[in-house]
C-alpha cells in the first residue's frame, strides 16, 4: 500500500486539482481517495490499470462530494453542468513560465474538458480509460477532447499574440 | 485549407484515424500550413502541460494517510476482536442452554449407570453375603451375657421364652422347692 501511495498519490492529487481548483480541496479529495482505495484493494485485480483505477475513484470522491455540498456551480455550461473558471490572478501573477501557463489556461476550461485533457494529455490514458474514469461514453469523451484542444490552441495562440504586443508596447 | 480533409485534424491529434484517412491526411499536412501550424502547437502545448502539470501535495497528505489506515486498521481489528467475542460467547450460551435442555435424559443414564447401593446402616463387608444371595439372618451374639447369681444352696430351673429378636433372650427362672419331707419338686410361681 506504500509502494500504491508513493507512486500515484502525486498524480491523484494533481487530478483532484483539475477537478477542484483549489489546493487544499484537492487534498481532501486525494485523501479520501487513497482511503477507499486502499479500503477496496482487494478489487483491483489489474495491477497495470492501478492509477485509471485511483483516478476513477478520485472522480467519484468528487462527485460525492459536489452532490453532498451542492457544489454546483451556477454558471451556464457545457452538457456536463461543470463551469470553467477563470485564471486567478495569484495563478496569473506566478504563472512565469510557458508551462504554468499553459495549465493556467487549461484551467480555464469548462470542467469536464479540463478532465478529459489532462488525462489524455498528461496521464496518458486512452479514451476508453478516460470514458470508465469518468463515467461517460468513448463519443462524449473524444467530442470533449476535441473541444478542449481547439480551445486551447486558440486561447494559445491569443495570449501569444497578447505577448507580443505587450513586448511591443514597451519603449 | 482543404475543408474536409481538415475535419480529420482533430482524429488525427487523437490518433483515433483510419488508415486510409490516416495516409490522405498525412498527404494534407503537406500541402495545409493551417493544419501543420495546429498540429505543431497541440504538440507544444501537449508538452507544456505534461511539464506544468507537475503540482505535488502537501509533505503531510501522505502521513495524514498513513495516519488514516493505521486508525482503520486499528478500528478492524478491534471491531474483527468484539465480533470473534460475542460469537465465542453467543456458542458457549448455547451450548450451556443445550445442555440444561438435555439434563433429565443425563440424570437417568446416569443413574442407570451407577452401581446399585447398599442400604444405609448395613455393615458391608467381604464376609457378609449380599443381600439376595440368602435370606438366612446371620447369629447375632448378645453383647453383655447376664450373670444371675443365686445362694449356693439354691437350686433353680431356668426356662428360656422364645422372643421376635434375636438380640433379646428370656429366660424364666424358677426356684426349686425342696420339702423338708423330701417331696418332689413342685414348680412355684415365677419370679419378675
Amino acid at each position: 500500500m506504500n509502494d500504491l501511495l508513493e507512486h500515484h498519490a502525486a498524480a491523484v492529487f494533481r487530478f483532484a486539482l483539475r477537478m477542484t481548483g483549489d489546493h487544499h480541496a484537492a487534498e481532501d479529495v486525494a485523501q479520501e481517495a487513497l482511503l477507499r482505495a486502499w479500503r477496496k484493494r482487494s478489487g483491483l485485480d489489474d495491477t497495470r490499470a492501478t492509477r485509471a483505477w485511483l483516478l476513477t475513484i478520485a472522480a467519484n470522491v468528487w462527485r460525492d462530494q459536489l452532490r453532498r455540498a451542492k457544489l454546483r456551480r451556477s454558471e451556464s455550461l457545457p452538457a456536463d453542468g461543470h463551469a470553467s473558471r477563470e485564471p486567478s490572478p495569484l495563478r496569473t501573477v506566478t504563472a512565469r513560465d510557458e508551462a504554468s501557463r499553459a495549465v493556467a489556461l487549461m484551467d480555464t476550461l469548462p470542467a469536464r474538458q479540463r478532465e478529459v485533457l489532462y488525462l489524455f494529455s498528461c496521464e496518458g490514458l486512452s479514451l476508453e480509460e478516460i470514458a470508465a474514469v469518468l463515467a461517460t461514453n468513448r463519443d462524449a469523451v473524444k467530442a470533449n477532447l476535441h473541444l478542449a484542444r481547439k480551445r486551447m490552441r486558440s486561447l494559445w495562440s491569443n495570449a501569444k499574440n497578447e505577448t507580443i504586443r505587450t513586448n511591443q508596447k514597451r519603449p | 485549407m482543404n475543408g474536409d480533409l481538415c475535419q480529420l485534424l482533430d482524429d488525427h491529434l487523437t490518433g483515433t484515424l483510419r488508415r486510409e484517412d490516416a495516409s490522405r491526411f498525412a498527404e494534407h499536412l503537406l500541402q495545409c500550413e493551417d493544419c501543420r501550424q495546429a498540429v505543431a502547437m497541440q504538440a507544444e502545448l501537449d508538452r507544456l502541460l505534461c511539464d506544468g502539470a507537475d503540482e505535488q501535495p502537501g509533505a503531510m497528505l501522505l502521513a495524514r494517510i498513513e495516519r488514516q489506515i493505521r486508525l482503520s486498521r486499528r478500528r478492524r481489528w478491534l471491531v474483527t476482536s468484539s465480533m470473534t467475542a460475542a460469537a465465542v460467547l453467543l456458542v458457549a450460551t448455547a451450548a450451556v442452554v443445550w445442555q440444561a435442555g438435555e439434563r433429565p435424559e443425563g440424570n437417568v443414564r446416569s443413574v442407570v449407570q451407577q452401581p446399585p447401593v447398599e442400604p444405609q446402616g448395613q455393615i458391608v463387608d467381604s464376609d457378609t453375603p449380599k443381600t439376595g444371595e440368602t435370606d438366612v439372618e446371620p447369629p447375632v451374639e448378645p453383647r453383655s451375657p447376664v450373670i444371675v447369681q443365686f445362694a449356693s444352696e439354691s437350686r433353680v430351673i431356668g426356662k428360656p421364652i422364645p422372643t421376635q429378636s434375636p438380640n433379646v433372650s428370656i429366660v424364666w427362672v424358677y426356684p426349686e422347692y425342696v420339702s423338708h419331707d423330701e417331696q418332689e419338686p413342685t414348680e412355684a410361681p415365677p419370679l419378675p
